[in-house]
């Protein structure tokens, strides 16, 4: 692997320590600097509102020509989040950008969460109650943030 | 004829606007025949005239044998541009060389102003500012069209005025940066003579177009051989329009108002016996001053935090554009891996053609401000 990729990652976990993102932490894995621990603070005005949520990032190892792959520990009531803790989320996929950083990416994780996007599902039930009775979608969101994002 | 222009409508991007590529008129078809046909579409997040990219009027000047020359970029206020030889384009984008060659003359973009004779507010005399390092002369045009012939090599950019109330006179200048240009009272533009459309008109489309302003400077060393002037900006043209003033109705006079806003809406330059249109680098500009200070004030500090590194490894110093979307983003060694990883460019997606790399970039530093 490059020395530059390698500085960037460097760069980045330094950047992020030094001026880190409010409703954000990102800690680095003592044995891998690739592997980092996330905290998200549930946006506010959100169902995920008041919640705690745990995420693992990996860089892979072209990255940043390649995206990280994120995945939420904590489980949520989400349309476009799965069982496992999957994000479908377009800039992980086709719309990946080395302009991109783990700072943009966990910023638009948390956009997602304020803003689902039930026409793109990943889980079709969530999404569904989303698109059919919002209100009632919201609520069991927000029982499984009182549930598990403690 | 394979002739193209490309071009830029308005003042894109960082704040200056001295800093600049130059895509010469092709009129190798090869070259220009093996452009995907991506080169049209609008790359968002520019100022790129769609129908303008590789497509282009034909009827400029370009040499025959301009082959050899694919892109160029400038840095007026450093004097210094580059011409980058063509290579066939392969799957994976070209890294286009630059040569660096002397800028010698140039018209500052922003400086242009119009503004009403206090003498006679029938006349409008036009002011700019120009930086030259050797001597030169001067030619302004009213209401002009470019009517070089593109079939020979190119001595100069023909330009004919729509009528002859204010023939073209030729100012010299001497050297010096950020002079101020000042016409005389007699050739200013007297409006009378002139439709309202020809001063402000529509659009710029074909052939034809005719541009309110036309500022012509070329480089005029007494005794000095063609040999001489070879690898040197010969000329370069400045192509302006008239904003209409707002709320001046259409049959308010013009002699009401005290002042014309003047826009540029592209340049060329001959060097070599082959046009050139300027274009802007988005990015180069944080890329040379930031990095001039941060290695000139906090050594080894550079690219902690700034634009002025490489999107990708946020190490090394940006020198490397994106064609055809010109975001100056990339540092050599990223781009080459980027060539072999991704057609896309990371600021905007568009698929990217070739890397313009530009040497020396960091090493030169502008002596006049």
């Amino acid at each position: 692997m490059s020395g530059h990729l390698s500085n960037r990652i460097l760069r980045e976990t330094e950047r992020l320590a030094r001026d880190p993102v409010p409703g954000i932490s990102v800690t680095p894995h003592e044995d891998n600097a690739r592997y980092f621990n996330v905290i998200l603070a549930g946006p506010a005005g959100s169902p995920y509102e008041g919640g705690i949520f745990r995420l693992e990032l990996f860089l892979p190892a072209d990255y940043p020509m390649q995206a990280p792959r994120v995945r939420f520990l904590t489980p949520l009531y989400h349309p476009n989040i799965d069982r496992l803790g999957r994000v479908c989320l377009d800039i992980l996929k086709d719309r990946w950008s080395p302009a991109l950083q783990i700072r943009t990416v966990l910023l638009s994780i948390q956009a997602l969460m304020s803003e689902p996007n039930p026409d793109d599902p990943l889980n079709n039930e969530a999404a569904d109650l989303w698109k059919k009775d919002i209100a009632r979608a919201k609520q069991m969101a927000q029982e499984w943030t009182t549930r598990y994002a403690k | 004829m394979g002739a193209s222009v490309s071009r830029v409508d308005t003042d894109g991007g960082v704040g200056g606007h001295h800093v600049t590529e130059y895509v010469p008129e092709r009129s190798a078809p090869s070259a220009a025949g093996r452009r995907p046909a991506q080169q049209h579409r609008q790359p968002p997040g520019t100022s790129i005239s769609p129908r303008s990219w590789w497509g282009g009027s034909g009827t400029l000047g370009a040499t025959t044998s301009g082959t050899a020359t694919d892109a160029a970029a400038a840095d007026h206020h450093t004097g210094r541009f580059s011409l980058a030889a063509s290579s066939a384009l392969p799957a994976t984008p070209a890294m286009v060389h630059t040569n660096t060659i002397r800028n010698e003359l140039n018209v500052q973009k922003n400086s242009l102003r119009l503004h009403r004779d206090p003498a006679d507010p029938a006349r409008f005399i036009l002011e700019f500012v120009l930086d030259a390092t050797t001597t030169g002369r001067c030619i302004v045009y009213w209401c002009a069209r470019d009517v070089t012939n593109g079939s020979v090599q190119v001595r100069r950019l023909a330009l004919e005025p729509l009528r002859n109330a204010s023939p073209p006179h030729s100012t010299p200048f001497q050297a010096g940066m950020s002079q101020v240009y000042r016409q005389k009272p007699e050739r200013a533009l007297r409006i009378t003579d002139y439709r309202r459309e020809d001063l402000f008109p529509k659009s710029f489309d074909g052939p034809d177009a005719r541009y309110p302003v036309v500022i012509q400077l070329e480089l005029d060393e007494p005794g000095a051989t063609e040999e001489e002037f070879r690898g040197r900006v010969r000329s370069q043209v400045t192509y302006a329009t008239l904003v209409e003033p707002p709320h001046l109705p259409p049959s308010a006079s013009l002699s009401s108002v005290e002042q014309i806003a003047v826009q540029v809406v592209l340049q060329k330059i001959l060097v070599d016996g082959t046009v050139y249109e300027l274009q802007e680098i988005y990015g180069i500009e944080a890329s040379s001053t930031t990095t001039m200070m941060a290695t000139t004030m906090r050594p080894g500090a550079a690219g902690d935090d700034t634009d002025d590194v490489c999107i990708v490894c946020m190490t090394d110093p940006r020198d490397t554009a994106v064609l055809p979307c010109r975001h100056m983003c990339l540092c050599a060694e990223c781009a080459q891996r980027l060539r072999f990883q991704s057609n896309r460019c990371p600021i905007c997606r568009n698929v990217v053609d070739s890397l313009l790399h530009i040497r020396n970039l960091h090493t030169q530093r502008p002596t006049a401000a």
